[in-house]
This record gives C-alpha cells, structure tokens and sequence, in this order.
C-alpha cells in the first residue's frame, strides 16, 4: 500500500491511479462516515465518488499534510449537504449522531459577540482542548465521524451506557461554553 | 444559530482532533513482564516460517457491510491449557498458512439478543426442524417426539435418549442408559491416551456414523491438555469434510459431532454442531498470520485470560478459526494465538512442572472490513 505522500504525488503527477489508490487506502473509512450520517449504502457511495471528485479538484495545488483526515472532511461535508437536503430527513429519518449536536446550541442572549465559521471552529477547538483526550475522542467519534455508540463503547473500553452519559454530559457542557463565549450569531 | 451551523464550524476542525480520534488507542496497565526463554526463541524461528506464508489481501470487495465485532466470551473463567509442551495440544484443525487463502466467507449469526447481548431468542421453526432431523436419524419419527420450546431452545424425550436444540441450533442427544464400548477401547475423561482415542473414534464412527448427518465425517481427536493433577485428556469428534480448503474449514468449525462419556468410560451422549449460516454476508478479505501478530503486539486482540498479552516472545502457536459463541453477532475467522504466561497461577500445576497457555483473538478479516479492531482493556473483554 502506497504511503500518503506517494498518494498525493500520483495526484499532482494527474495520474489515474491516484483515486484507485486512494480508494484502496482510505476507501471503507470515507465509506463508512459518509455512510453514518447518510444511512443508505448507495447514497454512501455516490457521496464517497463525489469526495474523490472534490479530492482530485483540489490536489493540486492542496498539499494535505493528513490525507485520511483531508479525506474524511470533504466526505463529511457532502454526506452533511446530502442529509440536510435529504427528503427522508424530513420525514422523519433523522440520523441521531447529526441531531444529538442540537442540545449544544447556545440558549439565547444578547448580541456580545458575532463569529464567521472559521471563528466558531475556533472556538470548538477551544472547547475540545478543555476536555479529557478519552471525552475528546468520544465526542469527535460521535459527531465528526457520526460512529454509533456500540463502537465508540468497544474503541474506549467503556460501557455503551457510559459512552452516551459522557456524550450527554460533554454536549451540555459545550453549550454553556458557547453560551458563555457569547456566541449567539455570526455572518 | 442552527444546527446546520455547528456541523459546518465541526467540520472545520484542525486535521489534529480527526487524527486524534482515528489514531486513538485506550491505555491499558502492564501486569506482567514479557518472557523470554530458549524455548521461545526456537519456537520463533519455527513460527518465522510462518510470516513468510503471509496471503495477500487481493482486491477490495465492492459493498461488503462493515462487520461488528463480538463483544466477548460467556460464561466464567478464562481460556488457559496446561501442557508440558505446546506440541500436546492437539486438533484435526484443516487451516494452515500454506494454503495461502485471501479471503474466507463471514455469516451473521441470526441469533438474537437480550439487553445484556446474551443469545436470547432463536428460530423456533429452524429449532424444531433440527431436533426432528436429527432424531430421526436416531431412527425416531416426529409423531413420538412431544417437543417443549421456550423460544431459547426446545426439547424431546423418547426411546431413552433426551433431546434438546439451542438457539445456535446445536442439538443434544443424551443417553439414559450410557453405551459400553467392546472391551478393549478406552475412551475416558483423562485416561486414554491419543491413540486410546483414535482406536476409540474408529469404532465410534463405525457403529454411530449414520446418525452424524455427514457426507463426509472426519476424525477429530482434539486436547492433549493437562488438569492441576497432571491428567491428561482428549476429545472425540468428526467433522464434515469439504472438497476444498475453504469447505474444510468450514465444515471443521460448523459442522461438528463430539462423543461424550460418564466416569465409566461409556457413551454418554452426542452433541451435533450445525450452525446455521443461511445469512451470508460475503467474502471477506483477510490479513496473514504475520500482520495478526503484529496487532497483537500492538493490543489489538480480545482475550478471555486476565492477563495482558505478555509480549512477542511467548507466542508458541497460532490457528486460525471461527468463533461460534452465541455472543458474537457474525461467525467470522480469528487468529487465535496460544501465549506462554510465566505461570500457571496454580502451586500444584507448577510442582508438576506443566506450562500454561492463554489464548488471545485477533480478528482474521482486513482492518477496512470492522467496524473497529477489538482493544485490550485490562481484564476479561
């Protein structure tokens, strides 16, 4: 198996086995995320081709220094625009790890403080680096890669009762901190 | 804000916390110092042979489902052999590395679960139609059967012989009155010896061999294990032979008929293996020999035995199987390896001199196929 940064050379050499590669490679993974969020095997599929549409696009001139996670995120993001667009989402097939994320949202208050996207991942990353490695990675497990909490019990160690009452706990927490942080709006 | 907001701010995370939760390993405590003996360095240069026969992975199957991992054992105690010698311990297991196999097939168990994810409910209808097909290899017919089931398992009585199906569809067949063996044959708990045994088997199959329901029975004379007094024991059983290695395999995990006796060294009864694997899932690549030791050396195994994985040197055997335990949701292959531990934990095995093996599981199917390698967590998983 080819190391990332042989991958990312076929990439800039425009090479056609850069995409086979990087579906050998990193293809269950990017399968699986998308698959999380989007609950459908086909639809899993669809988006996965599409990341690698969106990967070759974008190598060159991106030089990823993490390909996995470079590859994770743009599948992520269009399994996310896929589920929000999603008719089945609408009727009710909502996937749990995406809705859960709701009770974080940050109760009203007055404007202190307006944040763009960037400044609000910012601000996330703030808040991870507040928390345990353990509760880092269950709640990035949970809501990044939208793992089930069977999985996360049997990565961690930790009971499937124990990893939901950590989630709980954890989202409460980020509420208040955003809460706190002012975060209400941004443009 | 919206919800949809927070994903797109998560989404935008640095590339560290992703790597972070893929990279993430539990920390696990050390119990014991790895061991490192003359024995063990002979017995590696053996195993290296091994590492050479290593299949590769082939091509990645298009849309096989992400498998879930079992989570564990049943039941009490842990999987440890005692044996003088590693080379006691005995089965007609048809896996080798030189067989050079890629991939092998991986079945859900249909078996459903309580809360506690003990095997709870089976097929009721699959469970009756077991027990009648095997007691009617015992000459007996439905009408005489009077079949009791509970939705876990079911049972029957008649001509002497109890019967009982479980939700895995393992039938027992229990004698009332235990059957003799000619004079001659020895066939005991910890009496017989190997060749006892296969003497034993030999007459077994001539005399039982229409009720085991198979095309093609094999002998299997498995154990060679000691007890804290020094008493070694055997198993009798048959598996289905197949035409080829993959149908050998399977015929040796899921198709198996074990011989029990009484103290008296009579036929006690038989236990029919057939598991169901009407659900397969696919073809599944898996990974050598060589690539499994080394996620053993990196933590990535299950184990029933309450010690860590006590290092690379103290690996004296590794087989490859299926785990049939009604805890697991899929029946798929393992790599089991037998890890020497410095003791046996027990005065009299150790004044005997016998040696104890552990056994740890790596999963034997490629790493993008699980839903997540298995992790030592310090104690019985």
């Amino acid at each position: 198996m080819l190391t990332d940064g042989e991958i990312i050379e076929l990439f800039f050499a425009r090479s056609e086995s850069a995409v086979s590669e990087l579906e050998n490679k990193y293809g269950a993974l990017a399968r699986s995320a998308a698959f999380n969020i989007l609950g459908s095997r086909e639809d899993a599929e669809e988006c996965v081709n599409d990341a690698y549409l969106g990967v070759w696009n974008s190598i060159p001139p991106e030089r990823p220094k993490y390909l996995r996670a470079y590859v994770v995120k743009i599948t992520r993001n269009l399994a996310l625009k896929a589920y929000w667009r999603s008719s089945a989402v609408k009727r009710g097939g909502a996937c749990p790890a995406v809705e859960e994320l709701s009770e974080s949202l940050p109760s009203p208050a007055t404007v202190e403080a307006e944040l763009d996207a960037r400044e609000l991942s910012r601000a996330l990353e703030s808040f991870l680096d507040t928390l345990s490695a353990e509760n880092r990675v269950i709640f990035v497990r949970r809501h990044y890669f939208g793992d089930s909490c069977k999985a996360i019990a049997r990565l961690t160690g930790l009971t499937e009762k124990n990893v939901s009452v950590r989630l709980s706990r954890t989202r409460a927490k980020l509420k208040q901190y955003l809460t706190e942080s002012g975060v209400t709006e941004w443009n | 804000m919206e919800l949809k907001d927070l994903h797109e701010a998560l989404g935008g995370l640095d590339a560290k916390y992703v790597e972070e939760a893929l990279n993430y390993k539990r920390r696990r405590r050390r119990l014991l110092p790895a061991a490192a003996t003359a024995a063990a360095c002979a017995a590696l240069a053996i195993f290296a042979a091994w590492l050479l026969a290593r299949p590769g992975s082939g091509e990645a199957a298009p849309s096989l489902p992400l498998l879930e991992l079992g989570d564990g054992f049943s039941g009490m105690g842990y999987e440890g052999y005692l044996a003088y010698d590693i080379s006691e311990l005995v089965s007609a297991n048809p896996w080798s590395p030189e067989l050079g196999l890629e991939t092998l097939p991986v079945f859900k168990s249909g078996v459903s679960r309580d809360a506690y994810g003990r095997p709870a409910r089976g097929d009721e209808a699959k469970m009756r139609a077991r027990l009648i097909e095997t007691a009617r290899r015992f000459g007996i017919q439905e009408d005489e059967l009077n079949i009791v089931s509970d939705g876990g398992s079911a049972s029957a009585k008649a001509r002497g012989i109890s019967f009982s199906v479980d939700c895995q569809l393992t039938v027992w067949a229990d004698f009332e009155t235990p059957a003799p063996l000619p004079e001659g044959y020895s066939f005991t708990h910890r009496s017989s010896t190997y060749a006892d045994c296969e003497a034993a088997a030999e007459y077994l199959l001539a005399e039982y061999g229409e009720l085991l329901g198979m095309d093609e029975p094999r002998a299997d004379i498995y154990g060679g294990d000691y007890n804290i007094y020094g008493e070694q024991g055997y198993g009798i059983a048959f598996y289905d032979g197949g035409e080829g290695p993959v149908e050998d395999i399977l015929g040796f995990n899921f198709s198996r008929a074990v011989f029990y006796c009484n103290d008296a060294g009579e036929l006690s009864g038989i236990r029919f293996y057939n598991y169901d694997l009407s659900q397969k899932l696919g073809d599944y690549p898996i990974i050598g020999p060589g690539e499994a030791l080394e996620l053993l050396c990196g933590g990535r195994y299950i184990t029933s035995s309450p010690c860590e994985f006590p290092g690379r040197d103290s690996v004296r055997r590794a087989e490859l199987i299926y785990r049939t335990s009604g805890w697991d949701e899929n029946y798929m292959p393992y790599y089991r390896f037998y890890a020497e531990l410095p003791d046996t934990g027990n005065a009299e095995a150790e004044a005997l001199g016998l040696r104890n093996y552990a056994a740890y599981y790596v999963p034997a199917v490629a790493e993008g196929y699980l839903d997540a390698l298995p992790l030592w967590e310090g104690g019985f998983n």
